[in-house]
């Protein structure tokens, strides 16, 4: 059995391997497909023919289209995403500092959604058709109808403006307090570590606002799918066997039936994930927060297609990551996986 | 088939459910009322949505100016009134790319197999492997600046799901009697494909319509929030917003909470349809 199930681990990370190699493609020929020759790009305003024609033998751009590509995974693999025409800085440098702060954001906003969404699908699933369960479709409904922006800019103005709660959206950290030692890049697990309850405490109170943003747009599927699989669980014949042999209810709904609804929501949380990476861009600039979103909208405006380039490649390969975790923990959970292959 | 017993029926379903469900009615003429707002608003608003008048500017709502007026004194409902039809038009547009493009590569590639199929799914599977609204910013950051390359990058993120829908229900079909008949009373393949098995695959492909409009609408307007496709002084839902940010801060609510409100019950309304779509469509699988 346990060797049933490396094999399907293994072959599932095979599978990775050409959608990797595809994200690859894509990403490549998006700065192939630059309007116009890239090379004229790449040279600058400035540049005469005997220059464009320096950066295109540079670049490589005179030989055949396989070989620019795997100069540019050789590259990818060094670490080498290009320089950012806007800063001049390595982008591969710029995205790497920036990365932890969109990550922080967005699985701190996925843990909200969580333990929000769970007992919000499991209640309306113990209670279908009632005014709970139609209570919980309108709000779900309603945050996946919200542009995260909006909400975003909305619950500043409440806790910010109107409240005063919340401290002013500059960013992760105020000016006032110095940053933590780095360990893990995320400003409130690293102020944890340095046992700096101050530093936590501000840098969890810039990290909330967002955070929620976040959450409410990620509510719904999840909310969604919980319910669904719980009806579903509830109603299945290993639940019935267990109320007639008189097990009590809460085992029978969290233990029995969650533990069986769990598996689907796994896939959701992949999904939701995705979104999270696009809905992080629009909170990051709502909020000034210095993530690698931020980062983006300053070379979209700068028409910096190394750093969009590398940005784009950083979260689709994040995705592709996440899934596969997903798929090889759905593997591992799920006990009727590699029995009868 | 009687064909007008059959629209009679859908209609009644139709008045069924609204009766049966608030949500369906309050969604229908929601949609209603955005189609109506979209077609003719350049007809009844108050004010030119252009026009600035600075002395009149940053006023709060009041009975001559609804909604407020902007930086420039622009009469903010005016605006938002008249980006209605903009922001209908872009998903609109979006989608109905998506859907000819999505549903003929998902259809052939059920209908016809093989390598064919693979290499159809995979790639739509590849499209798929991207944060979707992260690989709209790059298509559009890629293609250039511009309205037309906010639709297609919409399209283009979409398509993968028509693939999936319209690949899924044609294979259902596939193998059908009434197919064969068709093929046997001498249809060519792609005659059956279209006149035979694509209406029976429709009503699913509807309700995809319906939710997709409200994405749609969503991602343009994100899109153009950071400051992509649509440019001001244009009005827009995203970029009124995007004006509103800078002075929320500063407590001039009404410039973002009335485009984004507008914005989102669209969106909202979108998705009930679906629902009450999938509910006429298949009343078993409500979820």
């Amino acid at each position: 059995m346990f060797y049933d199930k490396a094999t399907l681990i293994f072959k599932r990370l095979l599978l990775a391997i050409p959608t990797l190699l595809g994200v690859l493609v894509i990403s490549f020929s998006l700065t192939r497909a630059l309007p116009g020759d890239p090379a004229v790009y790449f040279a600058g305003p400035m540049a005469d023919e005997a220059s464009i024609q320096e950066v295109r033998v540079q670049l490589g751009l005179d030989r055949t289209l396989v070989y620019q590509f795997i100069t540019y995974c050789k590259n990818l693999a060094q670490g080498e995403f290009g320089q950012s025409l806007s800063t001049g800085q390595s982008v591969g440098s710029e995205l790497s500092t920036r990365l932890p702060a969109s990550l922080e954001l967005t699985l701190f906003g996925l843990f909200l959604a969580l333990i929000t969404s769970i007992p919000l699908g499991i209640l309306s699933a113990l209670k279908p058709n009632t005014w709970i369960d139609h209570l919980c479709r309108i709000l779900v409904t309603a945050g996946a109808s919200t542009p995260i922006f909006f909400s975003g800019l909305f619950l500043m103005f409440i806790f910010y403006y109107i409240l005063g709660w919340a401290p002013s959206p500059i960013g992760r950290l105020d000016f006032i307090f110095l940053s933590p030692p780095h360990v893990t890049g995320f400003f409130t697990i690293d102020a944890l570590l340095d046992s700096d309850l101050e530093t936590f405490y501000a840098a969890l109170s810039q990290l909330i606002l967002p955070a929620v943003t976040l959450a409410l747009c990620a509510l719904a599927p999840i909310a969604r799918m919980t319910r669904s699989s719980m009806i579903t669980a509830l109603d299945s014949e290993y639940v019935k066997a267990a109320k007639a042999n008189g097990i009590k209810s809460s085992v029978r709904i969290y233990v029995y039936a969650l533990q069986n609804a769990s598996l689907p929501l796994l896939t959701v949380i992949g999904l939701v994930f995705g979104f999270l990476l696009g809905g992080n861009v629009l909170v990051e600039k709502v909020y000034s927060w210095p993530g690698v979103g931020s980062f983006a909208i300053d070379a979209l405006v700068a028409s910096d297609y190394a750093a969009i380039q590398g940005f784009v490649l950083i979260m689709a390969v994040l995705f592709v990551t996440l899934n596969l975790i997903i798929d090889i923990l759905y593997t591992l959970f799920d006990p009727r996986m590699g029995r009868n292959e | 088939m009687n064909n007008s017993h059959h629209k009679e029926s859908v209609l009644q379903r139709l008045g069924y459910l609204a009766s049966k469900n608030p949500l369906s009615l309050i969604s229908l003429s929601l949609f209603g009322l955005y189609v109506f707002v979209a077609v003719t608003a350049s007809y009844w608003i108050p004010f030119d949505p252009l026009k600035s008048n600075t002395s009149i500017a940053l006023q709060a709502p009041n009975l001559m100016h609804w909604f407020g007026t902007d930086h420039l004194g622009r009469d903010v409902f005016s605006r938002v009134m008249i980006a209605t039809r903009l922001d209908l038009g872009i998903a609109f547009s979006a989608v109905a790319i998506s859907f000819v493009i999505g549903t003929a590569l998902g259809s052939m590639a059920a209908y016809f197999g093989g390598w064919y199929e693979r290499i159809i799914c995979r790639v739509g599977d590849i499209v798929l492997a991207f944060p979707l609204f992260v690989l709209a910013m790059g298509i559009v950051a890629v293609m250039g600046n511009s309205l037309i390359n906010v639709i297609y990058a919409t399209a283009i993120i979409n398509i993968p799901f028509y693939i999936r829908i319209a690949r899924a229900e044609v294979s259902l079909q596939r193998d059908r009697q009434y197919v064969q008949a068709a093929l046997l009373s001498g249809n060519s393949h792609l005659r059956t494909l279209s006149y035979h098995i694509f209406p029976n695959c429709l009503p699913n492909l509807v309700v995809q319509i319906s939710t997709n409009m409200g994405w749609a609408i969503l991602n343009a307007a994100g899109l153009s929030f950071i400051g992509l496709g649509v440019r001001p002084p244009a009005a827009e839902w995203g970029i009124l917003v995007a004006e509103g940010a800078d002075y929320i801060i500063s407590g001039q609510w009404w410039l973002v909470l009335f485009p984004g409100f507008i914005l989102m019950l669209a969106v909202f309304s979108f998705n009930l349809l679906g629902d009450t779509l999938r509910d006429l469509v298949d009343p078993q699988k409500r979820t």
